[in-house]
């Protein structure tokens, strides 16, 4: 999935970045967050800080552009649906 | 999109109030019952199109044409219109708001059917077909896909927060 072990650390982050710039638009004054509140933000930032850490990675790129070449429509592609993801070629 | 539509159709649900309020209809209570019920149902018709496609009677090509386009989401709202005007209103939001989700895929969704056969995209992510665990694969293995519907994830935490939902009463 990733051609860079550190893509999912960076990830990391991101998300602590996200978390933190949501918490402090978000957050009303006169009812801070719990931890546990915190924390669920934090950790729901790991998903689009995983993708912002993605774009920087060579595979899911290169796998894009391969899979864009590809027509998942035309007659017998959705039934070789399965060896063309898992390959990333037509 | 994908798995990113709930977070999407929450969020929806979260603004009942304000739409049926808009409109002038039935006040609907955010994330009541009535509210998610027609949200969800709204917002996931359009993707009820591999239906017809898995009994045989479209093909694959079948997916994203006329239940992606603004005449279907005029004729669905206009039908529930008659029936209640806030579940009209909450319906054509939920249908536009899914042409947004599906937008940035390359698929390309032909909005202007059947006046125009051309197709919008953002080409954010290549669309990897309809259904199949391959096509979930290959969506989630694209950054923007996490982008986007991990954003609303968040999104609809915020309005958690905002409403004083659980977990964040």
């Amino acid at each position: 999935m990733f051609a860079y072990r550190r893509t999912p650390f960076i990830a990391v982050i991101f998300a602590a970045v996200i978390g933190a710039v949501v918490i402090w638009l978000v957050e009303v004054p006169g009812r801070p967050m719990t931890l546990v509140q915190r924390a669920l933000f934090f950790a729901l930032s790991y998903l689009p800080g995983l993708g912002l850490a993605m774009l920087g990675d060579p595979a899911p790129r290169t796998l894009r552009a391969e899979l864009l070449k590809i027509d998942f429509y035309a007659p017998g592609m959705h039934s070789r649906g399965s060896e063309i993801v898992k390959g990333g070629k037509a | 999109m994908q798995v990113g539509h709930v977070a999407v159709a929450g969020t929806i649900a979260s603004f009942a109030p304000q739409i049926s309020r808009a409109v002038g209809g039935p006040p609907i209570d955010a994330w009541s019952a009535e509210a998610l019920t027609v949200v969800f149902l709204a917002h996931y018709l359009p993707n009820l199109d591999v239906i017809p496609i898995k009994l045989g009677w479209a093909t694959d090509r079948f997916h994203c044409t006329y239940s992606h386009t603004l005449l279907f989401a005029a004729v669905v709202c206009l039908l529930l219109w008659p029936i209640n005007v806030s579940w009209a209103a909450l319906a054509l939001v939920s249908l536009l708001i899914h042409f947004v989700a599906d937008s940035g895929s390359s698929v390309g969704l032909p909005l202007l059917l059947p006046f125009s056969r051309r197709k919008f995209s953002l080409y954010l992510w290549a669309d990897t077909g309809h259904s199949g665990w391959f096509s979930f694969e290959g969506t989630y293995r694209q950054a923007w896909t996490w982008i986007t519907e991990g954003g609303m994830f968040v999104v609809l935490a915020i309005r958690g927060y905002q409403l004083g939902a659980w977990p964040f009463n």
